[in-house]
């Protein structure tokens, strides 16, 4: 239900869910096809959905997290953001995850977007809100992420 | 649409077309694309396969042998973002004969003319995207980005760029008014229909 909701805030802005229509049916359909999913809570409260799909034999994935846009629910997200990519690359055999992002869209991967490069940019390629949005794809790969954490690395202690 | 040159007629598929597109994937040289994880399937189920998140595909035949020099295929369009993708396949005994790419030109004049569609894109792995290149430089094609060691083929990583051609560049182009200038003036021959 949190996710048919989430999806009917977001509209195109969650495109692999909402691409083929908005009824209950499809987006429920869209959701099931991913490898895999969380549900993010803020005690009680679903927030936000993070999402892994497309894990084949090339060793790549792609991660999605989407929230409403609310500020705060945006903060909260982001900071759970690395620890769910670290558990994405623990539970698959994935060596890089793509991820995928409007131009509108809040930025949500926290203190891991250093560690992302940008790989690929679509100019205008959908109409959100009324105006055409880019979308840039880009890609994290685990050595990256697993260097981050040695003590000169950005996420050290 | 169906599109005439003076070396190529470009026109939508026929059954009796697939034994030679099959011929063409199966060959050792084309068989390295991710189109079919599990090899190419045999000919009497290709059709399906073929045709799978395919919208339409075009055939180049040569006018002076009548085969099938090569073939475009339009896929996973998305009419309510305004895009799709493209594949281009060329047949090994006239590999960079530049067939194709006069095909490129037909299947951009036909999709863009009759697809609500503003971008097409491509993947193309890194040993392929040479053919790409002059139109690059020329601003008829975009290199949108390259995805680094993405794919493996023969058990090697591979780079796969994302080419784009945009709907707006196309029908404003000087490529586009030559291309069609080349056409109007087969009109004259009777070879040449739409």
């Amino acid at each position: 239900m949190f996710a048919y909701h989430l999806a009917a805030v977001l509209g195109p802005r969650w495109w692999s869910v909402t691409k083929n229509g908005m009824s209950p049916e499809s987006t429920v359909a869209a959701i099931s096809r991913f490898a895999a999913g969380v549900t993010i809570l803020s005690g009680d409260m679903p927030i936000g959905i993070a999402t892994l799909g497309e894990t084949g034999a090339a060793g790549t994935g792609v991660f999605d997290v989407k929230c409403a846009l609310e500020p705060d629910v945006v903060d909260l997200v982001s900071q759970v953001v690395p620890e769910l990519l670290w558990s994405a690359f623990a539970m698959s055999d994935v060596r890089a995850l793509y991820h995928s992002r409007f131009e509108g869209d809040p930025e949500l991967r926290g203190t891991t977007l250093p560690l992302w490069v940008d790989e690929i940019h679509f100019p205008e390629y959908l109409l959100i809100g009324g105006r055409y949005e880019g979308m840039t794809q880009s890609v994290l790969h685990r050595d990256v992420l697993e260097r981050s954490l040695m003590p000169d690395g950005i996420g050290g202690t | 649409m169906i599109i005439t040159t003076s070396r190529s007629v470009i026109r939508p598929v026929v059954p009796a077309d697939y034994p030679q597109l099959h011929e063409i994937e199966s060959d050792p040289t084309t068989r390295a694309t991710w189109r079919y994880k599990d090899g190419v399937p045999p000919l009497e189920a290709y059709e399906e396969a073929l045709w799978r998140q395919t919208q339409a595909i075009w055939v180049v035949i040569g006018r002076d042998t009548g085969r099938v020099n090569g073939y475009l295929q339009l896929h996973d369009v998305d009419l309510r973002a305004g895009h799709g993708w493209f594949s281009l396949y060329a047949s090994p005994t006239t590999r960079g004969s530049g067939f194709v790419m006069e095909g490129l030109m037909a299947f951009c004049e036909s999709v863009f003319s009759e697809w609500p569609i503003r971008w097409i894109y491509a993947h193309s792995l890194e040993q392929n995207v040479g053919a790409f290149e002059s139109g690059i430089r020329r601003g008829d094609a975009v290199r949108l980005g390259v995805m680094h060691n993405r794919m493996i083929i023969d058990g090697v990583l591979s780079d796969v760029h994302v080419i784009g051609i945009s709907r707006d560049n196309w029908m404003n182009s000087r490529l586009r008014e030559r291309f069609n200038k080349l056409r109007v003036s087969e009109d004259s021959a009777p070879t040449v229909s739409r």
